[in-house]
């Protein structure tokens, strides 16, 4: 089938907001931008790379240093000082969770993704009585972190909707994330107000050229309005705020320097903000195998991880459900401080008995259940921790 | 990371730019030596306190210090932030420029400045187009707020003002250095030219001194010594300090053998 | 007639300036600052400033300070 956005003279101008979208005063993009562009990993050197490690301060320059190929060599020196930081900063606290897709309908046209609106896919959305009986499921199983997830749909998920399911969530679990399509800040206020506290957008690729390509139709087309999530959802009220870029969509050196910094700049201007990464690399998608990381190997997306932990020692990192359990189980020991457990990507999956199951948005790699997980972390000499979050 | 020593190393303080890192405070000493004292200290900005006019045109410190120097007019004596802005008010009308440190003081033993007076009286004189440099306690909270509130520099004192002890807020001024996106300007209590070296070291975009050079035995020749030590401090600082070793610090088992 | 004049009271003829009376005080006007009755007044009012019975007046400069 043709699809009329495939051609480039038939997309909307993805820098341009559209009607109803607030429109930030924040110069944060544009310095993310900036320095992102000027970012030369390739005048790195090993020198460099040992300089940032020594350095009581890991500076953004450091931050540099640290993801340019001069640090590939020095992983091994990398991640002493990676697991010295994250052990300085949570002990030996590893935090679990489980996502929940309570719908995966979706308005945008993103190729490499496995909701997007031209693929083929089940498409369902739970009703309130199915979240409860999902959200029931997982709770049994001691998890007390749960983030609801929907496709970027609106129109079959507006926030009225997600503001009903967090009301839910609120009588089973002690923390609740959020990581839906984004909105204003008004309406963060009243998703906070429902129960939810933290809020995650990826922004994918921060080269807004290469954006521009793999978001060819759709809100999420619009560059800008994404990037200012973060900080729209603070305004609103959120007491954190998580950014991920999804490794290998483009320069994946530029792109982990981008969020980075992104989240950096907006800790200086929100100071009470408590500041989460996720690290994703491209997984294949349903109807689309030609989809793979490519060159972000597994030494590559360790490097970053690292990085991440070493620039800003205080933020919470998530290991990916997409990355396999032999990396999951060591990156824990090393940076990540938060790991999901009992996965599902698919729509009403927990209970197992609904008619209204709809289809992944990708393929996972680890399928442990939350127990197989717990023990995991346990083995590793570490500590699980469901919440240890005091509501205010 | 070559090119961090940039040609031109200015310190910038409300779009005014300065060579000299070093603000030289003009009390407790004679008029006469004031001259030499700044330009052996190569002070390119001196602060001067607000007083009650003597009768019979006498000697006016004004008349010494020499021309092309930044005055930069304290509010000493204000108690509170209502006073502060009195004193900042009536220290423009003498027509020497926008600039004013804030010092609001209510202990009169240790003279600790009073923070919280001291973001209240930023805010009003921002509004007021002043150059505003508050003197403050090292809290990173209070320094946001006067970063909100439109302050061109932050000014946390190293110890009690006139006590020469030194750096005793260090870990509190590092974390203003390492937060605060205005220049931090290390005030009060640094006795020697050595403690305002190690400020610069830090990563202090300048130090303010007065009673370590008007108590030394030479004024002029510790005003000198006090030009050299910020210089040293400032170029140790661009230069990037080299590595301390941790003890023990070596690898134990390694982490990195499960990557494929 | 009486006023005050930095704190103290002074006695001075009818209908003088302000001009005049910092003139007569020996100030430089380059070096001072003037608060009347609690308003700073700008330089170039004081000649047309003129002082009643009881008025407060401030005059005020630099001097060494840290």
């Amino acid at each position: 089938m043709e699809i009329r956005e495939d051609l480039p003279e038939n997309r909307i101008d993805h820098m341009a907001y559209l009607p109803g979208m607030e429109a930030l005063e924040s110069e944060v993009q544009q310095k993310v931008i900036e320095r992102m562009e000027a970012y030369d990993y390739d005048k790195y050197t090993e020198k460099d790379v040992k300089a940032a490690l020594a350095h009581r301060e890991c500076t953004p320059e450091d931050f540099e240093a640290l993801l340019s190929p001069a640090a590939l060599p020095l992983l091994e020196e990398i991640a002493q000082k990676a697991q010295q930081e994250t052990r300085k900063h949570f002990g030996n606290s590893i935090y679990m969770f489980t996502p929940l897709y309570i719908a995966n309908y979706c308005e945008n046209y993103c190729i490499y993704c496995g909701f997007n609106c031209h693929n083929k896919i089940r498409r369902a959305k739970l009703n309130e009585t199915e979240i409860e009986q999902e959200m029931q499921a997982i709770a049994k199983t001691g998890l007390q972190e749960v983030l609801l997830l929907t496709g970027e749909s609106r129109k079959m998920s507006d926030v009225k909707y997600i503001g009903e399911a967090c009301k839910i969530a609120k009588k089973y679990f002690k923390v609740i994330g959020l990581e839906i399509y984004p909105v204003n800040s008004d309406e963060y206020a009243y998703l906070h107000q429902c129960g939810a506290d933290y809020v995650t957008v990826f922004q994918e690729t921060y080269n807004s050229d290469k954006y521009e390509t793999l978001h060819r139709a759709g809100h999420k087309r619009i560059f800008p309005y994404r990037f200012h999530s973060q900080e729209r959802a603070l305004k609103g009220g959120m007491r954190g705020v998580g950014f991920a870029a999804l490794l290998g969509l483009d320069d994946f050196r530029k792109d982990a320097f981008a969020t980075g910094y992104h989240a950096y700049l907006l800790q200086r201007k929100y100071p009470h903000a408590e500041i989460a990464f996720s690290c994703p690399r491209l997984r294949p998608i349903i109807n689309n195998d030609k989809i793979n990381p490519k060159d972000v190997h597994e030494p590559q997306l360790l490097q970053v991880i690292m990085a991440y932990r070493i620039f800003m020692p205080f933020a919470n990192i998530t290991i990916s459900t997409r990355e396999c359990e032999r990396v999951r189980n060591n990156v824990i020991k090393i940076a990540a401080t938060k790991i999901s457990a009992g996965v599902s990507v698919g729509i009403g999956e927990h209970t197992g008995d609904s008619e209204n199951v709809g289809d992944a948005q990708f393929e996972i790699s680890d399928g442990r259940n939350v127990e197989e997980v717990y023990q995991a972390i346990r083995n590793e000499g570490l500590q699980p921790v469901m919440s240890d979050y005091i509501y205010v | 990371m070559s090119g961090r020593i940039e040609k031109e190393d200015k310190l910038v303080i409300g779009g005014h730019s300065f060579d000299s890192r070093f603000i030289l405070g003009s009390g407790k000493y004679s008029l006469e030596l004031i001259q030499a004292a700044v330009e052996h200290a190569g002070a390119q900005m001196i602060t001067l306190a607000l007083r009650r006019a003597n009768q019979g045109g006498m000697a006016n410190i004004l008349d010494y210090i020499p021309k092309g120097v930044t005055l930069l007019p304290n509010t000493s004596g204000a108690r509170n932030a209502e006073e502060a802005v009195r004193i900042a008010r009536l220290s423009r009308e003498v027509g020497c420029g926008d600039f004013v440190k804030i010092e609001i003081m209510r202990d009169s033993k240790y003279l600790l400045p009073d923070n919280a007076e001291t973001i209240k009286a930023t805010e009003i004189l921002v509004k007021e187009g002043f150059v505003v440099m508050p003197y403050m306690y090292p809290d990173l909270n209070v320094a946001r707020d006067l970063q909100n509130a439109g302050a061109a520099s932050v000014m946390p004192l190293a110890a009690p003002i006139g006590s020469n002890k030194g750096l005793c807020t260090r870990e509190f001024i590092q974390i203003l250095i390492d937060e605060i996106d205005l220049p931090i300007i290390v005030d009060a209590g640094i006795g020697a030219p050595s403690q305002a070296c190690e400020a610069m070291e830090m990563g202090a975009a300048a130090v303010m001194a007065n009673t370590a050079i008007a108590t030394a035995g030479d004024i002029v020749q510790m005003a000198e010594s006090f030009k050299f030590a910020i210089q040293a401090g400032r170029q140790a600082y661009l230069s990037g300090l080299g590595r301390v070793m941790e003890k023990g610090a070596s690898a134990s088992s390694p982490l990195t053998g499960f990557l494929q | 007639m009486d006023i005050m004049v930095n704190g103290e009271h002074v006695s001075c003829e009818e209908g003088i300036t302000l001009e005049s009376l910092v003139a007569k005080r020996g100030h430089d006007v380059r070096q001072i600052a003037v608060e009347w009755n609690e308003r700073i007044v700008p330089k170039e009012e004081y000649g047309t400033s003129v002082i009643h019975q009881g008025d407060v007046i401030e005059i005020v400069t630099f001097m060494g300070g840290g």
